[in-house]
């Protein structure tokens, strides 16, 4: 006699494969099954707060299923469609009892959320990089620690006064135009890779994600072109904002001249 | 043991019973308030670094007199620093050096229940007025669903003759009283617990006693393990 019943949907869309799984339990006793996906590429499975629901790992589900109850699930993956999807596996009878409630580190972020600063509080200075903390003033220092080794890299800054850096204005200046250059450039990449990750095929999203290191890769990527586009509205108002000051300064060079 | 600080208000003085417990217990102190620490810090890597994976959690701790692992200042430190983490480093802290105090951030969000959750118990701080029990209660409704035993409740900053009766059956766990003393506020200002700088003083013998019944409630614990292990 079948133990379990298995339904599945598959839905394509923008090249992602799109599962559903219903599961029933035909017996008495409570269950231990296990969904593998089918499908090559990356399985996205149901998250909260940005942590993978309890009992999914990277190839499927597992989980049990009370006497004679249901079980839906739902998930992504980065792959060509496969029929059938999963393989469903009745592991057999499981502990009468439902599953562990152990409290993780995993479930407590899943139930409460992260208490995270939201991207936009983070301050970035004119280059797009997030600003080194430090301790506000006033607040107590450890005494009798070594200099500062830290291993957190520092983050890129720039000198507010670029002419004091070597008193020479041009050279500074140079520099400072290849730095906004090399920045601009490295923004213009990673825009250019969002833009063929928006809307691309399998083929053209499988080469983007290789470039830039899987999934975890593409998450970076989409963090950090977020924060690339506050940072260039900051500077583009900033730059209007300069511009407008430069067009209504008039130094009074001859002027100057005679009194000198 | 990994003990959790928490008071589900701010502003009770959490941060100032964590450092000065941590110090009557001669455990590490782990300040775990992400976006707003509070206790002393200083320089090389910290909580943020050791949650973003750039540090291991034993090096980041420092001892100065008493143990302490600090925690960033910056918000984008807050921010690259996975909560996540936080079970992983609090566990290795206790391998590496026994004992472990956490001060954990005002609210219920995951920076609450992480700790929570790794805790093998909590203390609950509280100001004997009715805005920060009705939280003192909220949070040890989080910490019984995290399996987070509550040892005791401290009332601090007391002036006044405190309801300790009302409070013990409000939260069902005895209750510790702290009077008000400046020193103990001080004490994380100039990074000297109050058991060093005032080792006579009324505060001082409070948190000697909440050290005690950690460490019984430590020892009950231990062979409640060692029976079920048997």
């Amino acid at each position: 006699m079948r133990t379990l019943d298995v339904d599945w949907t598959l839905d394509e869309r923008d090249g992602v494969s799109l599962v559903q799984v219903r599961l029933e339990n035909r017996t008495e006793t409570r269950r231990r099954v296990r969904v593998s996906n089918q499908m090559d590429g990356d399985l996205l499975p149901p998250r909260r707060e940005g942590v993978p629901e309890a009992g999914w790992d990277a190839d499927g589900y597992s989980g049990t299923l009370a006497p004679e109850a249901s079980l839906a699930l739902g998930y992504a993956c980065l792959g060509d469609p496969v029929r059938p999807p999963v393989e469903v596996t009745d592991e057999g009878r499981a502990d009468p009892s439902p599953d562990g409630t152990d409290p993780t580190a995993d479930a407590a972020v899943r139930e409460l959320g992260s208490a995270a600063p939201p991207a936009s509080a983070v301050p970035v200075d004119a280059f797009g990089a997030p600003r080194a903390g430090d301790a506000a003033p006033g607040q107590s220092r450890l005494e009798g620690a070594s200099a500062d080794t830290s291993s957190a890299p520092s983050s890129r800054t720039v000198p507010d006064d670029v002419d004091d850096a070597d008193g020479n204005p041009e050279t500074v200046g140079v520099d400072c135009d290849r730095d906004a250059d090399d920045w601009l450039d490295g923004v213009e990449r990673r825009v250019e890779r969002c833009e063929r990750l928006t809307g691309a095929t399998v083929t053209e999203a499988a080469d983007v994600l290789s470039e830039v290191g899987g999934l975890d890769g593409a998450e970076t990527l989409s963090a950090r072109v977020s924060e690339d586009a506050t940072a260039l509205r900051a500077l583009a108002e900033r730059a209007s904002r300069l511009a407008d000051r430069a067009e209504e300064t008039d130094v009074p060079v001859e002027a100057l001249r005679r009194i000198a | 043991m990994i003990l959790a600080v928490v008071s589900g208000k701010g502003g009770v003085g959490k941060s100032t019973v964590a450092f000065n417990l941590g110090a009557a217990m001669d455990a590490v102190v782990v300040d775990a308030d992400l976006g707003m620490a509070d206790l002393p810090t200083g320089p090389g890597p910290d909580l943020h670094d050791v949650l973003a994976g750039r540090a291991d959690p034993t090096e980041a701790v420092r001892e100065a007199g008493f143990r302490l692992l600090p925690c960033g200042r910056s918000l984008a430190g807050a921010r690259a620093a996975d909560v996540g983490e936080l079970g992983a480093a609090l566990r290795a802290v206790e391998a590496a050096y026994g004992d472990v105090v956490v001060d954990c951030p005002a609210g219920r969000r995951a920076d609450v229940g992480v700790p929570l959750a790794v805790a093998d118990a909590c203390v609950v701080v509280t100001a004997p007025r009715a805005f920060a029990l009705a939280d003192a209660l909220r949070t040890r409704e989080l910490a019984r669903e995290l399996d987070a035993g509550l040892v005791s409740v401290v009332l601090n900053r007391v002036v006044d003759d405190p309801p300790r009766e009302a409070v013990e059956r409000l939260l069902g766990a005895p209750a510790l009283v702290v009077p008000a003393d400046p020193r103990v506020g001080r004490s994380v200002a100039e990074a000297e617990p109050v058991v060093a700088v005032a080792p006579e003083s009324e505060v001082t013998a409070r948190f000697e006693e909440l050290a005690g019944r950690v460490r019984s409630c430590r020892s009950a614990s231990e062979t409640a393990l060692g029976s079920v292990r048997q």
